[in-house]
């Protein structure tokens, strides 16, 4: 019977709304996460949170968080998000009698770097009165910084950064979690994702668009530039996470938390390190360290889960 | 447009088999491999449809997938998702001589 599942792919549309081009590097995880997710989102308004810290990949009118082209995008500043939200929840009716097509829900694609830097302002963009769904790409920016502490100072200077001790580390694991934005926001929806699990994904996204009120999903994206590995692992590298335990899926859906992948039987953190060029110099001493804060994050989970 | 004397200098120190590229939207002057299809092993399932970060793969008349010359960037990943491994990649000219791939 799991045989039966190769060909799920087959009842997807095949009309493409991604524009292709330039804009992303070769087996770019952002770029295929926004690629599956435009499937389902066709005549869905898209927003994209244009500031200085999110908008990596913004040139022009057309970025790779507006993906779902129609003829209905908006490229305001985060600080206008929660406005720009209602209006097109106020005009989903006008629009349909001009003979376009009805939008259903106004998405926003975000960047995970935005909760570090732009604490303040996110929270008030996140409102009861508005309806929208969050994507938030996350490739993990949080962790460059955990590095950087491991390099040596050059030649003849004084160190600068210390090792990261234990808590640190386990701090930093802890962060890539849902942010506390989020969790004590008004959300009725909330969800974890994957672009190695497509079809897990598209039904979260279904999911999204489908419950009333904001909804938020966090979706972890492997960045071959940056964490250093061929681009043809991208998706291998997605599903190690995953099978971890390092980035467990979930979603919680009116408070119940429910597990969308298995939990029970996880394979080393060290198999997802070793395949990543940017843990080159992770003393081994640390590996441990990592486990056990895995291991206490997924069984949090788990005793949260229904 | 008429080539003057200049631009034949500078095509001279191309591959003929690349074309300059004029439109900046598409990939064919720098990617090094491309992907080939082999029709006996191919079950025709769509998962390299699916996992194509740039949605150059698309389906033809008679049921088995291609790649858009224009758009595919050479990353291989349909190549690594493939079920039957019916897709091996293909190396394509060097523009350059100084090329390393």
């Amino acid at each position: 019977m799991s045989q039966f599942s190769v060909y799920l792919p087959k009842l997807l549309t095949q009309d493409e709304v991604f524009i292709s081009g330039r804009r992303s590097c070769q087996g770019c995880g952002k770029a295929l996460a926004a690629r599956i997710a435009s499937k389902i989102i066709h005549g869905v308004a898209t927003v994209s949170g244009n500031s200085a810290a999110s908008g990596q990949f913004s040139a022009g009118a057309l970025t790779a968080h507006s993906y779902a082209y129609d003829g209905v995008t908006w490229e305001p500043l985060i600080e206008n998000l929660q406005s720009v939200i209602r209006q097109i929840n106020e005009s989903a009716g006008s629009t349909e009698q001009k003979g376009r097509q009805r939008i259903k829900k106004a998405v926003v694609g975000l960047d995970r770097r935005m909760f570090d830097t732009e604490e303040l302002v996110v929270p008030p963009a996140f409102g009861s009165s508005t309806a929208g769904l969050y994507l938030c790409f996350d490739n993990e920016p949080h962790i460059d910084k955990l590095i950087r502490m491991l390099n040596p100072p050059a030649f003849k200077h004084a160190a600068v950064s210390h090792p990261p001790s234990a808590a640190e580390i386990k701090a930093a694991i802890r962060r890539k979690n849902i942010p506390a934005a989020v969790a004590e926001g008004s959300f009725s929806f909330i969800a974890t994702a994957c672009p190695s699990y497509p079809l897990d994904f598209i039904e979260k996204v279904k999911k999204a668009l489908a419950c009333s009120g904001n909804a938020f999903i966090l979706v972890l994206t492997p960045c071959p530039t940056g964490w250093i590995f061929l681009p043809k692992l991208t998706i291998k590298v997605g599903l190690l996470a995953v099978r971890t335990g390092y980035f467990p899926l979930y979603e919680i859906e009116n408070g119940i938390v429910r597990i969308t992948q298995p939990l029970q039987n996880r394979k080393p953190v060290q198999d997802y390190l070793k395949m990543q060029k940017r843990f080159f110099t992770f003393p081994r001493e640390l590996i441990p360290v990592v486990q056990e804060a895995v291991n206490d994050q997924c069984t949090e989970l788990l005793s949260r889960a229904h | 447009m008429t080539k003057t004397k200049r631009h034949k200098e500078f095509e001279s120190h191309f591959n003929p088999a690349i074309p300059i590229v004029e439109v900046f939207n598409c990939n064919e002057d720098w990617r090094f491999e491309l992907p080939v299809w082999d029709t006996e092993k191919c079950i025709q399932c769509g998962v390299c449809y699916l996992s194509c970060p740039d949605g150059a793969i698309y389906q033809k008349e008679d049921g088995y997938y291609e790649a858009d010359l224009k758009y595919c960037k050479g990353c291989a990943l349909c190549s690594a998702q493939c079920w039957t491994g019916c897709i091996s990649m293909q190396e394509v000219f060097k523009r350059f001589p100084w090329q390393i791939r």
